[in-house]
């Protein structure tokens, strides 16, 4: 087989799957080396199977780069035989690496084989380094000094990749009487909620992550509960009780880039989350139920866009109204974005469903019509709901029921294709491809991180410790 | 009728239609135009030996009618991951492919050579379905393969590999 020409050997490896290609780079140097530069070929499958469409993959995509770029750009990278195309002088991804990484990295967590990383040194900030990623933990009701950020850096000097702690710098806050009651990430920047024990004030702050040595950006302080906080982009928005004002509310948004407030008085309380966020506007999903009765309700939802640079920021753009079950008293219709062109309404649900049950879950698509978004139902279910994760790379709507169990259903059409535990993807969001999927038998139950001790965060001491890939 | 001459000067005479499979020698054919000269001209293959070129010759006749397939693989049918299915083969052809190793990397090579695809395709996909479902280790087996690796290299692909036994 050596014999055969590599232009014969393009053909017979369209015909073999990935794993297939693998095994046999394994086999010798000379098939090492034959399979690894088939770039054409590991790029299209790369791309095949991890389509870039949700945060986690584009996130660890570049990453991956982030590192690639700094070892091929010192000549230190280095493959199992040495045929790089770092050294080879050029700057380009290596799609087999690429590929063989992220196939892995989800492995390696389905199978409980991820690195457990102590940071072993408290930082200030790497001025000459590239922050990879950061990991904000958050002891439940803490003091804000007890809040520690675990950063994984990559020293370029160094060509090497660290984990330190980090601390927020609080200067100019009081914390003496400050409990931490929630925090909200996003890749670019990190709002912690406090509320104050003495006056029971809520107050939100923000940072951006390159910039956790800085003092915070006070976006709002109110002396009522701060809810449905989200946070896209440069934009955090969340709603709280108007001041005085016996059941309003205010609806507010808050450009992190430009410092700009802007609210919103609503008789309603609605539950919220950001839709689709750019530079200058963002638009927000509401939902609201008719009453607080069980049963059969009506559900409202609305589309508000806010922009920067507008005497009324807020305008509305489109509402509509679906029936859904609720279950209890306590539960409520929330709004969740799935990807920038698509929400859910859902409901929390416990009971088995019948063919009467109104649905507990509904897909709204939002449909650029003119100037405007429009929300159109695309499809709706009856499922117990517990949670809901959006897996948009794959084109799967995460739905967890009570007891850990999981069933997958389709963005497509909200039919139910698989059914696993799915808790050892939860710390990655790095799902397997497809072609894993359809192997995987149904109720297949993979071991969770979460019972892992070592995964367990920290105590104060610098001992900190966190997952890794 | 058309002679072809294998690399070792063995003729073969062949009807046009029956060769005209290889668009090699379809397009040869074609620059030469319609006279029949060609019938008294020996085409050379100098890059394929006697019984391979019987064996093309022998593929070409059983698919005469089949439809000629055409050069990208846009339409091919992809399996889950990707790749292009290699388990649909006929039985005749299958029964054509049973050749020792040698003979099959031969008519690879040949229906490259000749710009056969479906035989290109066939071989291909016989080959791939030689590799499929096997260690390492049975693979450097089927195909005489010698491990180069280091006993630490080796170890280094396996770990990087792991994620293959998930097939």
């Amino acid at each position: 087989m050596e014999h055969i020409p590599n232009e014969v050997f393009d053909h017979i490896a369209v015909f073999l799957d990935t794993a297939t290609l693998c095994t046999l780079s394994c086999t010798s140097k000379q098939w090492y080396t034959r399979v690894s530069c088939q770039q054409m070929l590991w790029r299209k499958r790369f791309a095949w199977d991890f389509p870039q469409h949700d945060d986690n993959e584009r996130t660890w995509l570049r990453r991956h780069r982030q590192i690639w770029e700094a070892e091929a750009g010192t000549g230190s990278s280095s493959t199992t035989t040495g045929t790089s195309l770092a050294s080879q002088g050029s700057l380009q991804l290596d799609w087999f690496a690429v590929y063989c990484s992220r196939q892995a990295v989800e492995y390696r967590w389905r199978h409980n084989q991820y690195a457990v990383h102590r940071p072993d040194c408290v930082v200030d900030s790497y001025s000459h380094g590239t922050r990879l990623q950061s990991i904000t933990h958050i002891p439940e009701r803490s003091s804000p000094g007890e809040v520690a950020v675990v950063t994984q850096w990559l020293l370029v000097k160094q060509q090497q990749v660290v984990w330190g702690l980090e601390r927020l710098c609080w200067d100019g806050v009081d914390i003496e009487h400050l409990r931490v009651r929630g925090k909200y990430c996003s890749d670019e920047y990190l709002a912690i909620r406090t509320r104050c024990e003495q006056t029971h004030h809520f107050s939100l702050y923000v940072w951006h992550v390159s910039a956790l040595h800085q003092p915070p950006d006070i976006v709002i302080a109110v002396s009522s509960w701060i809810s449905d906080v989200d946070m896209r982009g440069n934009w955090i928005v969340g709603q709280h009780e108007t001041i005085g004002g016996v059941g309003q509310y205010t609806i507010f948004a808050y450009d992190l880039v430009k410092k700009s407030h802007h609210c919103k008085a609503s008789d309603d309380f609605y539950n919220l989350c950001i839709l689709r966020a750019a530079e200058n506007r963002v638009i927000v999903a509401c939902a609201i139920q008719e009453s607080l009765d069980i049963g059969d309700v009506v559900a409202t939802h609305k589309l508000w866009q806010v922009c920067n640079n507008q005497e009324a920021p807020f305008e509305r753009w489109t509402a509509g109204e679906v029936r859904m079950i609720k279950e209890k008293y306590s539960s409520i219709i929330k709004p969740q974005r799935v990807d920038a062109s698509r929400l859910i309404l859902r409901a929390d649900y416990d009971s088995e469903p019948n063919a009467e049950t109104l649905p507990s879950l509904v897909l709204l698509d939002a449909i650029n019509d003119a100037a405007v978004v429009v929300l159109k139902e695309k499809w709706s279910r009856s499922v117990k709901i517990y949670l809901v994760e959006s897996v948009v790379s794959r084109n799967l709507l995460a739905i967890r029921e009570w007891r850990h169990k999981y069933a997958m259903l389709s963005l497509s059409d909200g039919a139910e294709i698989y059914r696993v535990h799915h808790d050892c993807w939860v710390y990655s969001g790095l799902y397997p491809p497809d072609s894993q999927w359809v192997r995987m038998p149904q109720d297949a139950a993979w071991q969770s991180p979460k019972s892992d001790a070592s995964l367990a965060i920290p105590d104060y001491t610098g001992h900190v410790r966190q997952s890794g890939e | 009728m058309v002679k072809l001459t294998s690399s070792e000067g063995t003729e073969f005479d062949v009807e046009r239609s029956v060769i005209e499979r290889s668009l090699l020698i379809k397009n040869l054919l074609d620059d030469v135009g319609e006279s029949d000269t060609c019938a008294y001209t020996p085409i050379p293959l100098p890059n394929v030996s006697g019984p391979i070129l019987a064996k093309v010759i022998e593929y070409c006749e059983h698919h005469r009618n089949d439809p000629v397939v055409g050069h990208g693989d846009a339409d091919a049918e992809l399996d889950a991951s990707g790749a292009r299915v290699s388990d649909e083969i006929d039985e005749w052809d299958m029964e054509f492919c049973k050749v020792d190793q040698g003979t099959l990397f031969e008519m690879i090579l040949a229906a490259n050579y000749l710009d056969i695809r479906s035989m290109l395709d066939l071989t291909c996909k016989t080959v791939a379905n030689m590799i499929k479902n096997k260690t390492p280790e049975e693979i450097r087996k089927t195909f005489n393969i010698t491990n180069d690796f280091s006993p630490e290299e080796e170890e280094q692909v396996q770990r990087e590999n792991a994620w293959c036994e998930d097939r």
